[in-house]
Protein backbone atom coordinates (compact mmCIF):
# COMPACT_ATOMS: atom_id res chain seq x y z
CA UNK A 1 0.00 0.00 0.00
CA UNK A 2 1.20 3.38 -0.89
CA UNK A 3 1.51 6.59 1.49
CA UNK A 4 -0.68 7.98 -1.89
CA UNK A 5 -3.44 5.32 -1.58
CA UNK A 6 -3.84 5.89 2.37
CA UNK A 7 -3.48 9.42 2.41
CA UNK A 8 -6.53 9.96 -0.93
CA UNK A 9 -8.81 7.33 1.15
CA UNK A 10 -8.68 9.28 4.23
CA UNK A 11 -9.32 12.44 2.17
CA UNK A 12 -12.16 10.72 0.59
CA UNK A 13 -13.65 9.71 3.82
CA UNK A 14 -13.43 13.45 5.07
CA UNK A 15 -15.54 13.86 2.23
CA UNK A 16 -17.94 10.83 2.94
CA UNK A 17 -16.83 9.20 -0.76
CA UNK A 18 -15.51 5.46 -1.04
CA UNK A 19 -12.97 4.28 -3.59
CA UNK A 20 -16.34 2.63 -5.19
CA UNK A 21 -18.81 4.84 -5.07
CA UNK A 22 -20.57 3.72 -2.20
CA UNK A 23 -21.61 5.62 0.48
CA UNK A 24 -20.20 5.05 4.08
CA UNK A 25 -23.58 2.85 5.05
CA UNK A 26 -24.21 1.19 2.09
CA UNK A 27 -23.51 -2.34 1.73
CA UNK A 28 -22.11 -4.42 -1.09
CA UNK A 29 -24.65 -6.25 -3.25
CA UNK A 30 -25.20 -9.49 -1.40
CA UNK A 31 -26.17 -12.64 -3.57
CA UNK A 32 -26.86 -15.87 -2.40
CA UNK A 33 -27.21 -19.44 -3.91
CA UNK A 34 -28.28 -22.51 -2.36
CA UNK A 35 -28.19 -26.05 -3.32
CA UNK A 36 -28.09 -28.36 -4.79
CA UNK A 37 -27.72 -30.07 -1.62
CA UNK A 38 -29.24 -29.27 1.28
CA UNK A 39 -27.00 -27.16 3.31
CA UNK A 40 -24.76 -25.72 0.16
CA UNK A 41 -24.68 -22.20 0.16
CA UNK A 42 -22.53 -19.52 -1.98
CA UNK A 43 -22.74 -16.10 -0.94
CA UNK A 44 -20.92 -13.26 -2.72
CA UNK A 45 -20.82 -9.87 -1.02
CA UNK A 46 -19.56 -7.55 -3.75
CA UNK A 47 -16.33 -9.67 -4.38
CA UNK A 48 -15.91 -11.32 -1.38
CA UNK A 49 -16.85 -15.32 -1.86
CA UNK A 50 -17.74 -17.52 0.23
CA UNK A 51 -19.10 -21.43 0.03
CA UNK A 52 -20.19 -22.90 3.67
CA UNK A 53 -21.54 -26.65 3.80
CA UNK A 54 -23.36 -28.11 6.10
CA UNK A 55 -23.18 -31.60 7.16
CA UNK A 56 -24.67 -33.81 10.42
CA UNK A 57 -23.64 -37.34 11.92
CA UNK A 58 -24.94 -38.93 14.63
CA UNK A 59 -22.42 -39.03 17.99
CA UNK A 60 -22.63 -39.35 21.57
CA UNK A 61 -23.07 -36.44 23.27
CA UNK A 62 -20.51 -35.11 25.60
CA UNK A 63 -21.21 -36.29 28.97
CA UNK A 64 -21.59 -33.05 30.60
CA UNK A 65 -24.14 -31.54 28.49
CA UNK A 66 -26.56 -35.06 27.62
CA UNK A 67 -29.36 -33.43 26.51
CA UNK A 68 -27.45 -31.12 23.77
CA UNK A 69 -26.03 -31.62 20.60
CA UNK A 70 -23.14 -30.38 18.70
CA UNK A 71 -22.31 -27.91 16.73
CA UNK A 72 -19.26 -27.04 14.90
CA UNK A 73 -17.95 -24.12 12.57
CA UNK A 74 -14.96 -24.68 10.98
CA UNK A 75 -13.16 -21.85 8.77
CA UNK A 76 -9.64 -22.16 7.55
CA UNK A 77 -8.25 -19.10 5.38
CA UNK A 78 -5.75 -20.44 3.07
CA UNK A 79 -4.15 -19.52 -0.34
CA UNK A 80 -7.32 -19.38 -2.14
CA UNK A 81 -8.64 -16.86 -0.58
CA UNK A 82 -5.92 -14.83 -0.84
CA UNK A 83 -2.22 -14.99 -1.36
CA UNK A 84 -1.31 -13.26 1.70
CA UNK A 85 -2.46 -16.25 3.57
CA UNK A 86 0.11 -18.50 1.91
CA UNK A 87 2.53 -17.41 5.12
CA UNK A 88 1.48 -19.08 8.45
CA UNK A 89 1.65 -15.44 10.39
CA UNK A 90 -0.72 -13.63 9.07
CA UNK A 91 -3.49 -16.45 8.72
CA UNK A 92 -3.15 -17.30 12.22
CA UNK A 93 -4.24 -13.79 13.31
CA UNK A 94 -7.25 -13.44 11.01
CA UNK A 95 -8.44 -16.97 11.60
CA UNK A 96 -8.66 -16.97 15.46
CA UNK A 97 -10.53 -13.39 14.66
CA UNK A 98 -12.83 -14.62 12.33
CA UNK A 99 -14.06 -17.63 14.13
CA UNK A 100 -14.17 -16.05 17.49
CA UNK A 101 -16.54 -13.71 15.95
CA UNK A 102 -18.99 -16.75 14.32
CA UNK A 103 -18.51 -18.44 17.64
CA UNK A 104 -19.76 -15.81 19.40
CA UNK A 105 -22.31 -14.40 16.40
CA UNK A 106 -24.04 -18.06 16.14
CA UNK A 107 -22.92 -20.33 18.65
CA UNK A 108 -22.95 -18.41 21.99
CA UNK A 109 -26.58 -16.64 20.29
CA UNK A 110 -27.90 -19.99 20.58
CA UNK A 111 -28.99 -19.67 17.06
CA UNK A 112 -29.51 -22.94 16.50
CA UNK A 113 -31.58 -25.17 19.63
CA UNK A 114 -28.98 -28.07 20.20
CA UNK A 115 -31.28 -29.55 22.37
CA UNK A 116 -33.64 -30.48 19.70
CA UNK A 117 -30.07 -32.39 18.03
CA UNK A 118 -30.49 -34.65 21.14
CA UNK A 119 -31.61 -38.29 20.10
CA UNK A 120 -31.36 -40.35 23.22
CA UNK A 121 -30.23 -38.53 26.40
CA UNK A 122 -26.72 -39.30 26.82
CA UNK A 123 -26.28 -41.73 24.49
CA UNK A 124 -26.99 -40.70 20.93
CA UNK A 125 -27.42 -36.84 19.34
CA UNK A 126 -27.16 -35.05 16.27
CA UNK A 127 -23.51 -33.31 15.68
CA UNK A 128 -23.74 -30.73 12.98
CA UNK A 129 -21.08 -29.17 11.32
CA UNK A 130 -20.75 -26.01 9.41
CA UNK A 131 -17.43 -25.99 7.14
CA UNK A 132 -16.56 -22.67 5.33
CA UNK A 133 -14.43 -22.44 2.74
CA UNK A 134 -13.53 -19.27 1.65
CA UNK A 135 -12.90 -18.46 -2.35
CA UNK A 136 -12.51 -14.44 -2.54
CA UNK A 137 -10.85 -12.36 0.62
CA UNK A 138 -12.40 -8.90 -0.38
CA UNK A 139 -12.67 -7.69 2.68
CA UNK A 140 -15.45 -8.18 5.65
CA UNK A 141 -15.23 -11.93 5.75
CA UNK A 142 -16.99 -11.73 8.85
CA UNK A 143 -20.32 -10.75 7.77
CA UNK A 144 -19.74 -12.67 4.77
CA UNK A 145 -19.28 -15.50 6.71
CA UNK A 146 -21.96 -15.32 9.31
CA UNK A 147 -24.79 -14.81 6.85
CA UNK A 148 -23.00 -18.13 4.53
CA UNK A 149 -23.60 -20.01 8.25
CA UNK A 150 -26.68 -18.62 9.04
CA UNK A 151 -28.36 -19.37 5.13
CA UNK A 152 -26.76 -22.76 5.57
CA UNK A 153 -28.34 -23.91 8.47
CA UNK A 154 -31.90 -22.48 7.47
CA UNK A 155 -31.55 -24.70 4.00
CA UNK A 156 -29.97 -27.51 5.39
CA UNK A 157 -32.18 -30.39 6.17
CA UNK A 158 -31.20 -34.02 8.49
CA UNK A 159 -32.63 -37.16 7.66
CA UNK A 160 -35.33 -38.25 9.43
CA UNK A 161 -34.98 -40.88 12.31
CA UNK A 162 -37.54 -42.78 14.43
CA UNK A 163 -36.41 -44.98 17.82
CA UNK A 164 -37.75 -48.41 17.96
CA UNK A 165 -37.12 -50.79 20.98
CA UNK A 166 -34.49 -48.14 22.23
CA UNK A 167 -32.44 -48.40 18.32
CA UNK A 168 -32.39 -45.40 16.06
CA UNK A 169 -33.00 -45.99 12.73
CA UNK A 170 -32.10 -43.35 10.43
CA UNK A 171 -34.23 -43.00 7.28
CA UNK A 172 -32.94 -42.68 4.15
CA UNK A 173 -33.61 -39.22 2.47
CA UNK A 174 -35.70 -40.56 -0.51
CA UNK A 175 -37.65 -42.88 1.93
CA UNK A 176 -38.90 -40.03 4.16
CA UNK A 177 -38.51 -36.21 3.76
CA UNK A 178 -35.52 -34.65 5.23
CA UNK A 179 -35.79 -32.85 8.85
CA UNK A 180 -35.13 -28.82 8.58
CA UNK A 181 -33.21 -27.92 11.81
CA UNK A 182 -34.71 -25.58 14.76
CA UNK A 183 -33.61 -22.19 13.87
CA UNK A 184 -34.42 -20.00 16.97
CA UNK A 185 -33.74 -16.69 15.36
CA UNK A 186 -31.29 -15.28 12.39
CA UNK A 187 -28.24 -12.90 13.44
CA UNK A 188 -26.20 -11.28 11.13
CA UNK A 189 -23.19 -9.85 11.94
CA UNK A 190 -22.39 -6.10 10.49
CA UNK A 191 -18.84 -4.65 10.79
CA UNK A 192 -17.86 -1.46 10.10
CA UNK A 193 -14.47 0.41 10.19
CA UNK A 194 -13.36 3.48 12.29
CA UNK A 195 -10.79 5.96 10.88
CA UNK A 196 -9.78 8.88 12.53
CA UNK A 197 -8.35 12.22 10.62
CA UNK A 198 -7.10 13.41 13.67
CA UNK A 199 -3.92 12.36 15.76
CA UNK A 200 -3.86 9.62 18.53
CA UNK A 201 -4.24 12.27 20.64
CA UNK A 202 -6.69 14.04 19.58
CA UNK A 203 -8.67 10.56 19.32
CA UNK A 204 -7.83 9.89 22.83
CA UNK A 205 -8.66 13.82 24.17
CA UNK A 206 -11.89 13.55 22.29
CA UNK A 207 -11.14 16.33 20.08
CA UNK A 208 -10.55 14.43 16.96
CA UNK A 209 -13.19 13.42 13.70
CA UNK A 210 -13.86 9.77 13.34
CA UNK A 211 -15.23 8.35 10.39
CA UNK A 212 -17.27 5.22 10.21
CA UNK A 213 -17.81 3.01 7.29
CA UNK A 214 -19.71 -0.21 7.13
CA UNK A 215 -18.50 -3.47 5.00
CA UNK A 216 -14.76 -2.43 3.84
CA UNK A 217 -13.36 -4.34 1.18
CA UNK A 218 -9.70 -5.52 1.13
CA UNK A 219 -8.18 -1.66 0.78
CA UNK A 220 -10.32 0.12 2.77
CA UNK A 221 -9.61 -2.63 5.74
CA UNK A 222 -6.15 -2.47 5.16
CA UNK A 223 -6.03 1.22 6.13
CA UNK A 224 -8.65 0.77 9.30
CA UNK A 225 -7.86 2.38 12.60
CA UNK A 226 -10.40 0.20 14.59
CA UNK A 227 -13.24 -2.22 14.00
CA UNK A 228 -16.56 -2.94 15.38
CA UNK A 229 -18.93 -5.68 14.76
CA UNK A 230 -22.83 -5.89 15.84
CA UNK A 231 -25.20 -8.90 15.63
CA UNK A 232 -28.50 -8.01 15.14
CA UNK A 233 -31.28 -9.91 14.49
CA UNK A 234 -34.46 -8.78 13.02
CA UNK A 235 -36.08 -9.52 16.38
CA UNK A 236 -34.33 -5.75 17.17
CA UNK A 237 -32.05 -7.88 19.67
CA UNK A 238 -28.49 -7.36 20.05
CA UNK A 239 -26.68 -10.83 19.83
CA UNK A 240 -23.35 -9.99 20.49
CA UNK A 241 -20.78 -6.84 20.22
CA UNK A 242 -17.19 -6.72 19.28
CA UNK A 243 -14.14 -3.86 19.57
CA UNK A 244 -10.83 -5.43 20.68
CA UNK A 245 -8.75 -2.20 20.92
CA UNK A 246 -8.92 0.63 17.99
CA UNK A 247 -9.17 3.88 18.40
CA UNK A 248 -12.34 5.33 20.51
CA UNK A 249 -15.68 5.63 19.41
CA UNK A 250 -18.08 8.20 21.17
CA UNK A 251 -21.00 6.14 23.10
CA UNK A 252 -23.58 7.88 20.48
CA UNK A 253 -21.80 7.11 17.55
CA UNK A 254 -22.13 3.77 18.46
CA UNK A 255 -25.64 3.79 19.59
CA UNK A 256 -26.38 5.30 15.47
CA UNK A 257 -24.62 2.59 14.20
CA UNK A 258 -27.00 -0.11 16.12
CA UNK A 259 -29.92 1.86 14.27
CA UNK A 260 -27.76 1.26 10.76
CA UNK A 261 -26.94 -1.94 11.52
CA UNK A 262 -30.71 -2.95 12.35
CA UNK A 263 -31.91 -1.62 8.65
CA UNK A 264 -29.06 -3.89 7.00
CA UNK A 265 -30.34 -6.79 8.97
CA UNK A 266 -33.94 -6.53 8.47
CA UNK A 267 -33.15 -5.88 4.82
CA UNK A 268 -30.58 -9.28 4.80
CA UNK A 269 -33.05 -11.42 6.51
CA UNK A 270 -35.75 -10.84 4.23
CA UNK A 271 -33.57 -11.39 1.67
CA UNK A 272 -32.35 -14.99 2.95
CA UNK A 273 -35.29 -16.25 4.18
CA UNK A 274 -37.27 -15.29 0.49
CA UNK A 275 -34.39 -17.34 -1.07
CA UNK A 276 -34.46 -20.46 1.21
CA UNK A 277 -38.53 -20.26 0.54
CA UNK A 278 -37.75 -19.91 -3.30
CA UNK A 279 -35.37 -23.04 -3.52
CA UNK A 280 -38.10 -24.79 -1.18
CA UNK A 281 -40.73 -24.37 -3.90
CA UNK A 282 -38.25 -25.44 -6.42
CA UNK A 283 -37.90 -28.37 -4.92
CA UNK A 284 -41.43 -29.16 -4.32
CA UNK A 285 -43.26 -31.74 -7.00
CA UNK A 286 -47.03 -31.43 -6.92
CA UNK A 287 -48.06 -33.92 -8.37
CA UNK A 288 -45.42 -36.15 -6.09
CA UNK A 289 -47.42 -34.48 -2.61
CA UNK A 290 -50.17 -35.61 -3.57
CA UNK A 291 -49.11 -39.07 -3.78
CA UNK A 292 -46.80 -38.81 -0.72
CA UNK A 293 -48.81 -41.06 1.80
CA UNK A 294 -48.32 -39.34 5.15
CA UNK A 295 -45.91 -41.18 7.51
CA UNK A 296 -47.72 -41.88 11.14
CA UNK A 297 -44.58 -41.34 13.68
CA UNK A 298 -44.88 -43.94 16.27
CA UNK B 1 -6.27 -32.86 -39.27
CA UNK B 2 -8.79 -30.40 -38.80
CA UNK B 3 -7.04 -27.79 -37.04
CA UNK B 4 -3.99 -27.94 -39.83
CA UNK B 5 -5.96 -26.97 -42.58
CA UNK B 6 -8.31 -24.49 -40.37
CA UNK B 7 -4.86 -22.94 -39.46
CA UNK B 8 -3.55 -22.74 -43.07
CA UNK B 9 -6.45 -21.13 -44.50
CA UNK B 10 -6.12 -18.16 -41.93
CA UNK B 11 -2.62 -17.62 -42.16
CA UNK B 12 -3.12 -16.21 -45.71
CA UNK B 13 -4.42 -13.17 -43.76
CA UNK B 14 -2.59 -13.84 -40.45
CA UNK B 15 -3.59 -10.43 -38.67
CA UNK B 16 -5.79 -11.23 -36.00
CA UNK B 17 -6.04 -15.37 -35.61
CA UNK B 18 -6.34 -17.49 -32.62
CA UNK B 19 -2.91 -18.76 -31.81
CA UNK B 20 -2.57 -21.34 -29.05
CA UNK B 21 1.30 -22.89 -28.23
CA UNK B 22 3.00 -25.17 -30.58
CA UNK B 23 1.28 -23.87 -33.19
CA UNK B 24 3.08 -23.84 -36.90
CA UNK B 25 3.37 -20.71 -38.27
CA UNK B 26 5.74 -20.68 -41.23
CA UNK B 27 7.50 -16.98 -40.07
CA UNK B 28 10.62 -16.23 -42.18
CA UNK B 29 13.12 -15.45 -39.67
CA UNK B 30 14.31 -12.52 -42.21
CA UNK B 31 13.29 -8.62 -41.58
CA UNK B 32 10.97 -9.43 -38.60
CA UNK B 33 10.85 -8.20 -34.95
CA UNK B 34 9.46 -10.63 -32.71
CA UNK B 35 7.46 -9.57 -29.69
CA UNK B 36 6.38 -11.03 -26.70
CA UNK B 37 4.75 -14.51 -27.03
CA UNK B 38 7.57 -16.51 -29.22
CA UNK B 39 10.56 -18.49 -28.64
CA UNK B 40 13.42 -19.53 -31.60
CA UNK B 41 14.39 -22.61 -31.53
CA UNK B 42 18.24 -22.74 -30.49
CA UNK B 43 18.91 -25.57 -33.34
CA UNK B 44 16.18 -24.99 -36.24
CA UNK B 45 15.77 -21.03 -35.90
CA UNK B 46 11.79 -21.96 -35.93
CA UNK B 47 9.57 -19.63 -34.53
CA UNK B 48 7.41 -21.16 -31.88
CA UNK B 49 4.65 -19.34 -30.04
CA UNK B 50 4.73 -19.73 -26.01
CA UNK B 51 1.07 -17.88 -25.32
CA UNK B 52 -2.28 -18.65 -25.90
CA UNK B 53 -3.67 -15.24 -27.84
CA UNK B 54 -4.60 -13.27 -31.00
CA UNK B 55 -1.40 -12.96 -33.43
CA UNK B 56 -1.40 -9.40 -34.27
CA UNK B 57 1.03 -8.46 -37.45
CA UNK B 58 1.75 -4.86 -38.10
CA UNK B 59 4.73 -3.26 -40.12
CA UNK B 60 7.35 -0.85 -38.94
CA UNK B 61 10.12 0.52 -41.07
CA UNK B 62 10.44 -2.27 -43.49
CA UNK B 63 10.00 -5.26 -40.89
CA UNK B 64 7.52 -7.00 -40.04
CA UNK B 65 5.87 -7.16 -36.87
CA UNK B 66 4.70 -10.48 -34.93
CA UNK B 67 3.19 -10.24 -31.21
CA UNK B 68 1.17 -12.40 -29.62
CA UNK B 69 -1.41 -10.77 -26.95
CA UNK B 70 -2.52 -12.65 -24.12
CA UNK B 71 -4.81 -11.55 -21.61
CA UNK B 72 -2.70 -11.65 -18.27
CA UNK B 73 -2.38 -9.95 -15.22
CA UNK B 74 1.15 -11.31 -13.99
CA UNK B 75 3.97 -8.62 -14.98
CA UNK B 76 7.10 -10.04 -15.19
CA UNK B 77 9.73 -7.70 -16.08
CA UNK B 78 11.48 -6.67 -19.33
CA UNK B 79 14.51 -4.38 -19.90
CA UNK B 80 13.20 -0.78 -21.24
CA UNK B 81 9.71 -1.59 -19.61
CA UNK B 82 8.24 1.27 -17.59
CA UNK B 83 6.56 0.69 -14.51
CA UNK B 84 5.40 2.04 -11.37
CA UNK B 85 6.49 1.26 -8.29
CA UNK B 86 6.33 1.28 -4.64
CA UNK B 87 8.95 1.71 -2.16
CA UNK B 88 9.10 -1.00 0.21
CA UNK B 89 12.30 -0.70 2.13
CA UNK B 90 15.60 0.93 2.37
CA UNK B 91 19.02 -0.48 2.68
CA UNK B 92 22.10 1.66 2.78
CA UNK B 93 22.71 2.55 -1.17
CA UNK B 94 19.54 0.81 -2.26
CA UNK B 95 16.24 1.15 -2.41
CA UNK B 96 13.60 -2.01 -2.70
CA UNK B 97 10.75 -1.07 -4.77
CA UNK B 98 7.78 -3.43 -5.26
CA UNK B 99 6.57 -3.70 -8.75
CA UNK B 100 3.48 -6.12 -7.98
CA UNK B 101 2.18 -7.53 -4.56
CA UNK B 102 3.53 -10.64 -3.48
CA UNK B 103 6.25 -11.27 -6.01
CA UNK B 104 9.72 -10.83 -5.19
CA UNK B 105 10.77 -6.76 -4.92
CA UNK B 106 13.09 -5.00 -7.19
CA UNK B 107 16.14 -3.21 -6.82
CA UNK B 108 17.14 0.55 -6.98
CA UNK B 109 20.22 2.42 -6.66
CA UNK B 110 19.86 5.86 -4.70
CA UNK B 111 22.34 7.26 -7.78
CA UNK B 112 19.83 6.27 -10.34
CA UNK B 113 18.38 9.71 -10.50
CA UNK B 114 19.45 12.60 -12.63
CA UNK B 115 22.50 14.43 -10.81
CA UNK B 116 22.76 12.17 -8.25
CA UNK B 117 25.74 12.16 -5.93
CA UNK B 118 26.70 10.75 -2.16
CA UNK B 119 25.59 14.41 -0.99
CA UNK B 120 23.06 14.63 -3.35
CA UNK B 121 20.61 11.82 -2.08
CA UNK B 122 16.81 11.35 -3.43
CA UNK B 123 13.91 11.97 -0.54
CA UNK B 124 11.88 8.98 -1.38
CA UNK B 125 10.32 7.01 2.10
CA UNK B 126 8.84 3.32 2.19
CA UNK B 127 5.51 3.75 0.60
CA UNK B 128 6.26 6.48 -2.17
CA UNK B 129 5.47 6.01 -5.68
CA UNK B 130 8.00 6.23 -8.54
CA UNK B 131 7.85 5.75 -12.15
CA UNK B 132 10.81 4.26 -13.20
CA UNK B 133 12.26 2.29 -16.20
CA UNK B 134 13.81 -1.13 -16.01
CA UNK B 135 17.25 -1.05 -16.62
CA UNK B 136 17.93 -5.05 -16.37
CA UNK B 137 15.72 -7.88 -15.87
CA UNK B 138 17.77 -11.38 -15.95
CA UNK B 139 16.48 -14.86 -14.96
CA UNK B 140 17.86 -15.68 -11.31
CA UNK B 141 19.00 -11.93 -10.64
CA UNK B 142 17.16 -9.33 -8.84
CA UNK B 143 15.31 -6.98 -11.48
CA UNK B 144 16.48 -3.29 -11.50
CA UNK B 145 15.29 0.05 -11.98
CA UNK B 146 16.08 3.42 -12.59
CA UNK B 147 14.95 6.75 -12.84
CA UNK B 148 16.82 8.50 -15.57
CA UNK B 149 16.12 8.90 -18.97
CA UNK B 150 18.58 7.00 -21.05
CA UNK B 151 19.01 8.95 -24.02
CA UNK B 152 19.35 12.67 -22.11
CA UNK B 153 20.47 11.83 -19.07
CA UNK B 154 17.59 14.00 -17.47
CA UNK B 155 14.59 13.45 -15.43
CA UNK B 156 12.18 12.69 -18.96
CA UNK B 157 9.02 12.39 -16.91
CA UNK B 158 10.65 9.47 -13.85
CA UNK B 159 10.79 9.39 -10.38
CA UNK B 160 8.26 10.19 -7.63
CA UNK B 161 4.34 10.34 -8.28
CA UNK B 162 2.89 12.80 -5.83
CA UNK B 163 -0.57 12.40 -4.30
CA UNK B 164 -3.09 11.09 -6.40
CA UNK B 165 -4.55 7.27 -6.66
CA UNK B 166 -2.96 4.15 -7.97
CA UNK B 167 -5.09 1.50 -9.25
CA UNK B 168 -4.33 -1.77 -11.38
CA UNK B 169 -5.61 -3.31 -14.75
CA UNK B 170 -4.68 -6.22 -16.78
CA UNK B 171 -1.72 -5.96 -18.62
CA UNK B 172 -2.86 -6.03 -22.06
CA UNK B 173 -4.60 -2.83 -21.31
CA UNK B 174 -2.00 -1.52 -19.49
CA UNK B 175 0.40 -1.63 -22.81
CA UNK B 176 -2.81 -0.54 -24.92
CA UNK B 177 -2.87 2.31 -22.95
CA UNK B 178 0.30 4.03 -22.91
CA UNK B 179 1.32 2.85 -26.57
CA UNK B 180 -1.51 4.69 -28.17
CA UNK B 181 -1.56 8.51 -27.95
CA UNK B 182 -5.05 8.47 -28.82
CA UNK B 183 -6.75 5.64 -27.00
CA UNK B 184 -10.73 6.19 -27.06
CA UNK B 185 -11.20 5.84 -23.61
CA UNK B 186 -8.70 8.86 -22.37
CA UNK B 187 -9.91 11.33 -25.43
CA UNK B 188 -13.10 10.82 -24.16
CA UNK B 189 -12.31 10.98 -20.48
CA UNK B 190 -10.42 14.41 -21.13
CA UNK B 191 -13.38 16.09 -22.37
CA UNK B 192 -14.84 15.27 -18.83
CA UNK B 193 -12.70 16.72 -16.41
CA UNK B 194 -8.51 17.68 -16.19
CA UNK B 195 -6.39 14.79 -15.18
CA UNK B 196 -2.77 13.40 -14.67
CA UNK B 197 -2.21 10.26 -15.28
CA UNK B 198 0.93 7.66 -15.68
CA UNK B 199 1.05 4.19 -17.07
CA UNK B 200 3.31 1.25 -16.20
CA UNK B 201 3.84 -1.74 -17.93
CA UNK B 202 3.28 -3.95 -14.61
CA UNK B 203 -0.18 -2.97 -14.92
CA UNK B 204 -0.45 -0.23 -12.66
CA UNK B 205 -2.08 3.13 -13.43
CA UNK B 206 -1.41 6.85 -11.39
CA UNK B 207 -4.52 9.11 -11.79
CA UNK B 208 -4.58 12.78 -10.34
CA UNK B 209 -7.61 14.67 -11.16
CA UNK B 210 -8.98 17.86 -10.13
CA UNK B 211 -10.94 16.60 -6.97
CA UNK B 212 -11.94 13.59 -4.96
CA UNK B 213 -14.86 12.92 -6.88
CA UNK B 214 -13.31 13.07 -10.18
CA UNK B 215 -10.65 11.22 -9.58
CA UNK B 216 -12.95 8.28 -8.11
CA UNK B 217 -14.81 8.46 -11.24
CA UNK B 218 -11.91 8.11 -13.38
CA UNK B 219 -10.83 5.33 -12.03
CA UNK B 220 -13.88 3.35 -11.78
CA UNK B 221 -14.39 4.13 -15.46
CA UNK B 222 -10.90 3.24 -16.71
CA UNK B 223 -11.53 -0.01 -14.38
CA UNK B 224 -14.94 -0.77 -15.96
CA UNK B 225 -13.74 0.26 -19.67
CA UNK B 226 -11.41 -2.78 -19.78
CA UNK B 227 -15.02 -4.53 -20.44
CA UNK B 228 -16.21 -1.66 -23.36
CA UNK B 229 -15.97 -2.29 -27.14
CA UNK B 230 -15.09 1.16 -28.85
CA UNK B 231 -18.27 1.38 -30.01
CA UNK B 232 -20.04 1.77 -26.34
CA UNK B 233 -16.94 4.27 -24.88
CA UNK B 234 -18.83 7.61 -25.36
CA UNK B 235 -22.06 5.98 -23.84
CA UNK B 236 -20.73 3.69 -21.00
CA UNK B 237 -18.77 6.51 -20.00
CA UNK B 238 -21.41 9.31 -19.58
CA UNK B 239 -23.48 6.74 -17.73
CA UNK B 240 -20.67 6.32 -15.10
CA UNK B 241 -20.05 9.95 -15.03
CA UNK B 242 -23.74 10.66 -14.43
CA UNK B 243 -23.99 7.98 -11.37
CA UNK B 244 -20.73 10.53 -9.38
CA UNK B 245 -22.24 14.06 -10.43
Amino acid sequence: MSTNEHQFLLKALEEGLRLDGRKPMQMRHLNIEVGPDYGQVLVSLGDAKVVVRISSEIVTPYEDRPFEGIFQVSSELDGMGHPSFNEASHRQEEEVMLSRLIEKAIRRSNALDLESLCIIAGQKCWSVRADVHIIDYDGNMTDTVCIGVIAGLLHFKKPDISIKNGTVILHDMSEREPVPLSILHIPICVTFQIYSSGSMEDNVKGDGREFVIVDATLKEEALTQGTITLTLNSNKELCQMSKSGGINLEVDEILSLTNEAQIIVDDFTKYIKDTIKKDEELRVNPLQKELQVVNSRE
Amino acid sequence: MRKKTLCSFLYADMTESLIVPGDRLDIKPENIILGPGFYVDLKTDEIIPTNAGILEVSRKQNKTVYVIDSKSKTYIPKTNDFVIGIITGTFGELYKVGLSEFTQAAQMSIYAFPNASKKNRPHLKVGDVIYARVLSAERDIEVELECIDPTTGKEGGFGQLEDGYLFTVNLAYARYLLFNENAEILTELVKKCKFELAVGCNGRIWIKAETIKTTIACVKIIEESQNWSKQDIPKKLKGVWAAFN
